[in-house]
């Protein structure tokens, strides 16, 4: 999806101090994306990147910790 | 393939030295360090990479390959397999992002060969930069021109390009070294040195040939995950054109840091 290894810090800050939810997951993918710039063959990259952040936030916010983890 | 001369590094001081002829990774570097092999000689087969020397790091192996987790964070040996490390218990309990990451890229035979360092070196799959017959490709040839721009762009990057370059970083490892602030010791003729693995790959800036910010003849020794809250909740998500042995169209590693649904502190 980037050129090198890339983290989002824009997304860290659309989330950190708030409530994880499918509204919010969505508007830190927005910031994630916010910068990509497509040519042509890959316009649909954007989108499909919005939507894998936000699968794996939620899937994040899902796991359980066992007792022994925690 | 073309002619190379080989030679196997005898210790640290003598992988850097050997070595200084690296550069930082440029495709036209007349040195090239062999670890697993699986991207350099790849790539020599395909005539991309033209070394007149390889320098197999092979010995160093047995002294770090080590994976240790304690109260400090977790340690990987530069040298651990990537099979090694996707399948460790404590990797897996305290940092599954870091466990799924590995278990997602590649094939087992390349897995069982491959090892961390080489695996973050890895090369772009670009297929202008992997065709010596296209001649444009500023990656492969400096100033030449990139073919991808107006070609076949459907898995190039979106974020972090240029002008010069649009190709995509291939790995899924280094996704979650960075999202989890990963630390790198570095071994070179000048000694042993740390830094931010995030600093490690270097944007395109026209010249993108250039692809590290390592100086020649420096090895990379291991890697180091500090502790947070947010390694037990982590996890890889990959998004391909098929379920196995395929690179990313998409990915993200996110470690996060809950209370109750709120969220303290996240790692994207």
């Amino acid at each position: 999806m980037a050129y090198r290894p890339w983290r989002s810090t824009e997304a860290e800050e659309a989330l950190n101090g708030k409530p994880l939810t499918e509204r919010s997951a969505q508007a830190a993918a927005v910031a994630a994306l916010a910068g990509a710039s497509t040519h042509g063959y890959n316009d649909y990259k954007p989108e499909l990147a919005r939507q894998t952040l936000v699968r794996a936030l939620l899937d994040a916010r899902s796991i359980t910790l066992t007792a022994a983890h925690a | 393939m073309r002619p190379f001369s080989y030679q196997r590094a005898a210790g640290l001081e003598n992988a850097s030295r050997l070595g200084l002829g690296t550069g930082q990774g440029q495709t036209d570097a007349a040195v090239q360090f062999l670890a697993g092999g699986t991207t350099l000689v790849d790539l020599m087969k395909l005539d991309v990479l033209r070394p007149a020397r390889v320098i197999d790091l092979g010995p160093l192996s047995a002294a770090h390959s080590g994976i240790e987790a304690n109260a400090n964070g977790l340690t990987l040996g530069a040298f651990a397999r990537m099979s090694d490390v996707a399948r460790h218990p404590a990797v897996l309990a305290g940092y599954p992002v870091i466990a799924q990451s590995l278990q997602l890229a590649a094939s087992a035979q390349l897995r069982n060969m491959a090892t961390l360092g080489g695996n973050v070196l890895q090369k772009t799959r670009c297929s202008y930069y992997r065709d010596p017959s296209w001649n444009a490709c500023n990656k492969r040839a400096p100033g030449s021109g990139c073919a991808a721009i107006n070609g076949y762009n459907r898995n190039h990057a979106v974020l972090g390009v240029d002008d010069s370059c649009i190709s995509q970083y291939p790995g899924d490892f280094a996704v979650a070294l960075v999202a989890l602030e990963a630390q790198m010791d570095l071994h070179g003729p000048q000694g042993a040195r740390r830094m931010p693995f995030a600093t490690l790959h270097t944007s395109p800036n026209h010249r993108p040939h250039i692809e590290t910010t390592l100086r020649p003849g420096e090895v990379i020794t291991a890697f180091h995950i500090p502790p947070g809250a947010w390694t037990r909740r982590s996890l890889y998500l990959k998004v391909r054109n098929r379920a196995s042995y395929e690179f990313a169209m998409a990915s993200a590693a996110v470690a996060l840091d809950l209370d109750g649904d709120v969220v303290r502190s996240a790692r994207i």
